[in-house]
Order: C-alpha cells, then structure tokens, then sequence
C-alpha cells in the first residue's frame, strides 16, 4: 500500500521535480562520508581520517572540475553529461542551470572536518555532515513527495520536508554523538539557513553555518 | 570586445581551481601515508591541517570568481 501511494506520488510529478528528486537521492549517499569520518576515526585517529577524507573528495571533485574544464573549452561530452543528469546534476536555480552544487559540498565537507579537528571535536564534523547530507536529503525528498505547506520566506521550500529533514538529521547527530545540545544547535541553525533564500549554494552555506555556531559553541560555552 | 579577456580568466580560474584541488588531494595523501607509519608531534599535525585549509579555501575562491564571473555574462 505504502509503495503503491509513493509510486502514485512520483508519478505525478513534474519533469523539474523528478530530477530534483534525483539529485537528493545521490546527496543520500554521502551518508558513505559519515561512515567514512566514523569508521576511520576509529581505526587511524581523526587526524588520519580527515587528511585521508580531504585527499579522497578532493580527487573526485578534480574529476567533476576537469569535466567542467573541457566542457568549457568547448569539448561535447553527451555520454558523461547523460551520467550527470541521471544523478541529478545540474541543480535547477531558479530557472538557470547550476552546475557547482558538487564542488561546493566537496569543498565545505572537507574544510568543516578540519576546522572540527583544529578544535579538537570530532562530534562537530559528525554534525555538520549529518545536517548537509541527511538533513538537505530528506528535506528535499519529503518536501517533494509529501510537502504541502510552503515556508512563508521561501516559496521553493517546504515545512514538512525541513521538519523531517531536522528530525532525521537530528536523531543521527544524536545517535553518533550523544550530545543533546551540539546536535540540537548545530543541525537546527544548518536547517534554519538551509531555508534562507541566498544566492549561494546551500551546499556551502550549511555545513560552513554549523561548523562555525558549534565551534563557537564550544569555544564560549565549553559545551 | 571584453569577452576575450574574461573567457581567458575564467578559464585561468578554473586551471586555477583544478590544480588547487589536486594539489591538496596529493599533498594529504602523502600526508597521510607518512603519517601513518610513524607518529608527528602536535604542532606539526595543525600545521598541515591549517595549510590544507588554507588551500581549500584557496580552491573556494577561485570557485566563487569564476562562478561570479559566469554569473554576469
């Protein structure tokens, strides 16, 4: 039954909403890079884990950055920019194609998990990724699939799908962590900027927004 | 008859932004495998890590122009 109401849901659809749709399934699996900061952190330290994490993304991104490169030069390149589109890039902005939504996340994950080792605070890069990739994820999907209600600042954004994107978020931070107030201020000011109606990609502003109110946080509440 | 020379930065911004990601991509793995086999001191861990910051932050810029860039075409 279940399935059969989400599948009536996706049906109806529009074109612009199904890629959308896409795109929030493939951020779904950066949950890889949560389990990679845990499951590195645990075996090498997170010093280790965060230069290794850095090296790892930073050649990925290389790879979507020289694509871009020779697409600029002019080069056609129908099979790759076909593999894209099936993951849901480019992110549709206000009518104008976006195409570095994934160097921004690559960008911002990577430098958030080392300013959360230069303060010695491993649970803020737990958080900060809980919140740019299950919170944005499901913020999404619900908000395409069951939202009804829009935010009255920001008609692209709904408020079922930033209030379960806040509460998955939010259960995981607290879950990993086990910091009821690092989790609660940290993933409820990335959702609430999240909502914002900026230029900037999200991707950036989300993880940057956590990281720096937890460091703060830390800093002049020693939470 | 500007168009030349902003296609040139923006292809220079992006030249820019490849070697900037690629180049913290290769200095944290050799990072990484030299850390792994022997053990540094503090000080010299935050270094590192604040050099890499600094380049991805660098990398951060150089995606900001372009992007800027493209944006007023």
């Amino acid at each position: 039954m279940a399935e059969r109401i989400l599948f009536l849901t996706i049906g109806k659809l529009k074109p612009e909403e199904k890629h959308t749709l896409r795109r929030k399934l493939t951020h779904l699996t950066g949950v890889l890079y949560i389990f990679g900061v845990w499951f590195l952190t645990l075996n090498y330290g997170f010093y280790l884990a965060s230069i290794l994490l850095v090296s790892l993304t930073m050649f990925s991104m290389s790879v979507y950055v020289a694509y871009n490169l020779l697409k600029f030069l002019g080069f056609k390149l129908i099979h790759i920019k076909k593999l894209w589109w099936k993951l849901g890039s480019p992110e549709d902005l206000n009518g104008r194609k976006y195409y570095w939504d994934v160097c921004w996340l690559g960008l911002s994950l990577s430098t958030c998990t080392l300013l959360s080792f230069l303060v010695g605070d491993v649970r803020i890069a737990y958080i900060m990724a809980c919140t740019v990739i299950l919170g944005d994820g499901f913020a999404g999907i619900i908000g395409i699939l069951f939202g009804k209600h829009k935010i009255f600042y920001n008609q692209r954004k709904t408020v079922e799908g930033h209030l379960s994107g806040f509460t998955v978020a939010f259960l995981f931070s607290l879950l990993i962590t086990k910091s009821f107030s690092m989790s609660f201020v940290g993933v409820g000011v990335g959702m609430l900027v999240e909502t914002l109606p900026v230029k900037v990609s999200d991707n950036a502003t989300v993880p940057l927004s956590t990281t720096l109110t937890l460091i703060a946080l830390k800093t002049f509440f020693g939470v | 008859m500007l168009k030349k020379p902003i296609w040139i930065i923006k292809l220079f911004l992006l030249c820019l932004l490849l070697l900037s990601e690629l180049f913290c991509g290769v200095i944290s793995l050799y990072w990484f495998l030299e850390g792994f086999f022997q053990v540094f001191p503090t000080e010299l861990k935050v270094l590192r890590v604040g050099l890499l910051v600094a380049g991805l932050v660098f990398s951060g810029f150089c995606l900001f122009c372009f992007i800027w860039l493209e944006e007023k075409r």
